[in-house]
């Protein structure tokens, strides 16, 4: 079955033959299907003359067409549009772009904190992955400034941290009503302090950011490289630990792998507590799926959401991406949604895990441990090159799994046991070595890209 | 089609009808009015119709019809020949399809389309209208109605927000940078619901309220659609469906800074300023209450600069502040008091203006970020 918009294309064809073209496109512009039902199909005009004249003069036309290219439609209705397409008047005067606006678009956004009401607690999801997180934020509002100060959450994006460290700030808000918080991403907080140089009101910034009682800082990978805004950071920071304030930060890496950040910083985001938000499993997926889904007011069979839960890989955004995709297309039909339609919805909002060659990954793997591409296959036996290899030979046995005796033909004719070996020793040492872990967890992202 | 009428009132008419056409229409049809002496009831009027789809006019004038029919012709050819006659009565009648206006020593054939083109205007809307005062409904559009933002992407912020209750009329206006409200008690006859009306169509719908002779006048909204009756005139408009922000939060619960003085002080420093702020347009206000000084500046690097102090009441905190001069200027007209009273917030928050001893208008305005 075409979909309304087909449908409604392919009528304007016809009904574009049986009419004049200036009353064609007079007529019949902006107008568009909004809804089938049953055989009777609701039209989206413009304005109500319009509405009066379709109804009067083409009426015969348009259900001609329509019922020629789907026979089970029986009757035309006629709507005003909801927010109708009006012609794009110049603007008389240019607005100056630099003047403040009236707050009317975010009035959501509390202006004194920047924190948004939309997250708490009560919304965030708990499953096993962010257990720890979650908990070591509660802990953290029990005791503010004593517990773990700072906390450091780190995770992939979409993973749920601005989530996780907006409600901090949002309950902080509420149990505290005389206390400030403040929720600052990165990039902001550097724009402030490069204003408030050039203006030369550096001072002021000092001050101004020194206030609070809860600053949380999003994303601090951002201001990687910056030198005297991490400086800035750096003494910020001191002084509202030494004041027992609390300090938040999230951010995509765990502290001691951000690069950029001098070891003074580095070490200070390590000092508190750190908790990561790794990929949600798939009973977790479940829930948030059913979550989203239910916030929509919506209710869908289990098999889909289980369907979804499987095989939508990747983070939450893209999971309430394909919920939204859903609830509007069942919305839209005006009908329940099978397991078939949403296995095509999936097809087309998910990238296909595409092939990668065994040259492209010993590149890439090569590349983040900056050696060189070739010395990989040589018979050289340097430190810095043997575990770069060892790694790309787990990875193309893990995620690929690539059969041994051909990763070591591939790796400049090794013999397949010693492939095994490799294997065996990099799967023990991520046991104990939590910054190969890590070092892999981004290469699986690198190398998957 | 065979009617006698007197010039003055169809020539107003077909002027008023003639404002509501558009410039390029691909219809032929839509550059025209349409002249019907068939539906009117009794015989004894005929009636003018005009639209550009989104909106459109009936005006009903008394004539003497002779022979019913309907025509359908350019609107800019017609206005311009009855513009040309001299003499009081003239004769409309059809000739093969025609149009021929007749008057003392003149006739005239102008080409017709065929009117069975012609778009259909509703019949009146379904129930009773809201009543209302027809110069108190247009003073509330015109006070707000520049305050509207110009571009529809935000279809809400482009049109004049109006809420009808009993207890008043409230109009309300705003681009995202400055709000305009006016409030008009007890002019309304019953509750009604709350309209968009967008900016285009209240501009046709101001110049319409003008030449209403009636002092009162009927509102209805039905499917999308407001029509607005009075003097045998009934003018019709799009609506906006939309939800207009809840701007009542955004408005400053208190003052840091007060100051008071004359309107025409502050329009004369503006006009002034307007000189010397080129082509940015940003005029600096510096409030210091301790020291009794209300000061003025702008200045641009072509131009050159000025420094005016104003004679006014003041008291707060000491404050300099930004804004751009055609947001302050533009409220101006609107305040029919002698004294302006600016309210400001403080650094980066809203400036509100309204007049001495007037509580009817209100106008916020945003400083500018630098």
């Amino acid at each position: 079955m075409p979909t309304n918009r087909e449908l409604w294309q392919n009528a304007l064809v016809q009904i574009e033959l049986g009419t004049s073209e200036a009353s064609f496109k007079t007529w019949f512009r902006n107008t568009d299907i909004i809804s089938r039902d049953a055989g009777e199909v609701t039209l989206a005009v413009p304005s109500k003359i319009v509405k009066e004249w379709l109804m009067e003069k083409h009426h015969k036309l348009i259900l001609k067409a329509v019922r020629g290219l789907d026979a089970g439609v029986r009757s035309v209705e006629y709507a005003v549009h909801r927010t109708p397409a009006s012609p794009a008047r110049a603007t008389a005067r240019p607005t100056p772009s630099e003047n403040a606006s009236l707050d009317l678009q975010s009035l959501y956004i509390d202006k004194r904190d920047n924190l948004n009401p939309r997250y708490t607690f009560e919304t965030f999801i708990i499953g096993p992955f962010n257990e720890l997180a979650h908990a070591a934020a509660k802990a953290v509002l029990e005791h503010p400034g004593a517990t773990y100060n700072p906390l450091f959450v780190y995770g992939q994006t979409g993973h749920g941290k601005t989530h996780l460290i907006q409600a901090i700030g949002n309950q902080f808000k509420k149990a505290n009503s005389s206390k400030k918080a403040l929720y600052v991403t990165s990039e902001r907080f550097a724009m402030d302090y490069i204003n408030s140089v050039r203006a030369g009101r550096a001072n002021n910034f000092k001050d101004q950011y020194r206030q609070y009682d809860l600053l949380i800082m999003d994303d601090v990978q951002f201001i990687a490289n910056t030198e005297k805004t991490q400086e800035e950071l750096f003494h910020l920071f001191n002084a509202l630990r030494d004041n027992n304030k609390q300090i938040v930060f999230s951010s995509d890496k765990h502290p001691t792998l951000l690069p950029g950040f001098e070891e003074r910083m580095r070490g200070r985001f390590s000092a508190g507590m750190i908790a990561e938000i790794p990929e949600p499993d798939v009973e977790s997926r479940v829930a948030i799926i059913r979550a989203k889904i239910e916030s929509h007011g919506f209710s869908v069979p289990e098999e889909i959401i289980q369907y979804l839960a499987e095989n939508v890989r990747g983070n939450i955004r893209e999971l309430e991406g394909i919920v939204n995709t859903i609830v509007c297309k069942s919305q839209y039909k005006g009908k329940g949604i099978t397991l078939p339609d949403v296995k095509a919805l999936v097809k087309h909002n998910v990238k296909p895990n595409k092939g990668v060659s065994v040259e492209e990954v010993v590149r890439r793997i090569a590349n983040y441990y900056e050696i060189a591409e070739k010395s990989i296959y040589e018979k050289t036996r340097k430190k810095e090159v043997v575990k770069p290899r060892q790694v790309i030979m787990y990875m193309l046995r893990e995620e690929f799994s690539v059969s041994y005796p051909s990763i070591g033909e591939k790796m400049g004719g090794r013999d397949h046991t010693t492939v095994i070996h490799s294997c065996e020793k990099i799967k023990e040492e991520i046991k104990t070595d939590s910054v190969l872990e890590a070092e892999l967890e981004h290469i699986r992202t690198l190398i998957h890209a | 089609m065979n009617i006698k009428i007197q010039k003055t009132p169809i020539l107003n008419a077909i002027l008023l009808a003639e404002k509501l056409i558009g410039k390029k229409e691909s219809l032929p049809v839509l550059s025209c009015i349409l002249i019907d002496a068939q539906s009117a009831p009794g015989g004894k009027s005929l009636v003018i119709r005009a639209t550009n789809l989104e909106a459109g006019i009936e005006i009903t004038i008394p004539c003497d019809v002779s022979e019913k029919g309907t025509i359908a012709v350019p609107a800019s050819i017609f206005s311009q020949t009855l513009r040309s006659i001299g003499a009081d009565m003239i004769t409309l009648r059809t000739e093969e399809g025609n149009l021929i206006v007749e008057s003392k020593g003149t006739k005239t054939l102008i080409k017709a389309i065929p009117h069975e083109e012609f778009p259909i205007l509703t019949a009146e809307s379904k129930g009773k209208g809201i009543a209302i005062s027809r110069e108190k409904f247009l003073r509330g559009l015109q006070a707000v109605s520049y305050a509207a933002s110009t571009s529809m992407i935000r279809p809400e912020l482009g049109s004049v927000y109006v809420s009808l209750k009993r207890e008043g009329l409230v109009c309300v206006a705003t681009d995202s940078f400055r709000l305009a409200e006016k409030k008009i008690v007890g002019v309304v006859s019953e509750d009604g619901n709350d309209i968009l009306i967008p900016l285009k169509h209240v501009g046709e719908l101001s110049h319409t309220l003008e030449r209403i002779a009636e002092e009162s006048i009927q509102l209805g909204v039905d499917d999308a659609q407001l029509s607005v009756m009075g003097d045998g005139v009934r003018f019709i408009s799009r609506v906006v469906d939309a939800n207009f922000p809840d701007y009542k939060t955004i408005i400053p619960k208190s003052a840091s800074t007060d100051a008071t003085l004359l309107k025409a002080d502050l329009a004369e420093m503006l006009r002034k300023a307007r000189v010397f702020a080129g082509a940015e347009q940003h005029v600096g206000l510096h409030i210091y209450p301790e020291k009794k000084i209300f000061s003025a500046t702008a200045r641009s690097a072509e131009v050159g600069e000025m420094s005016d102090t104003l004679d006014a009441a003041l008291s707060g905190e000491d404050l300099d502040i930004n804004f751009h001069i055609g947001y302050l200027a533009e409220c101006l007209p609107s305040i029919p008091s002698d004294s302006v009273a600016l309210s400001f917030a403080g650094p980066g928050r809203p400036l509100v203006i309204r007049g001495v001893g007037d509580a009817s208008f209100m106008y916020l305005v945003m400083p500018l970020n630098k």
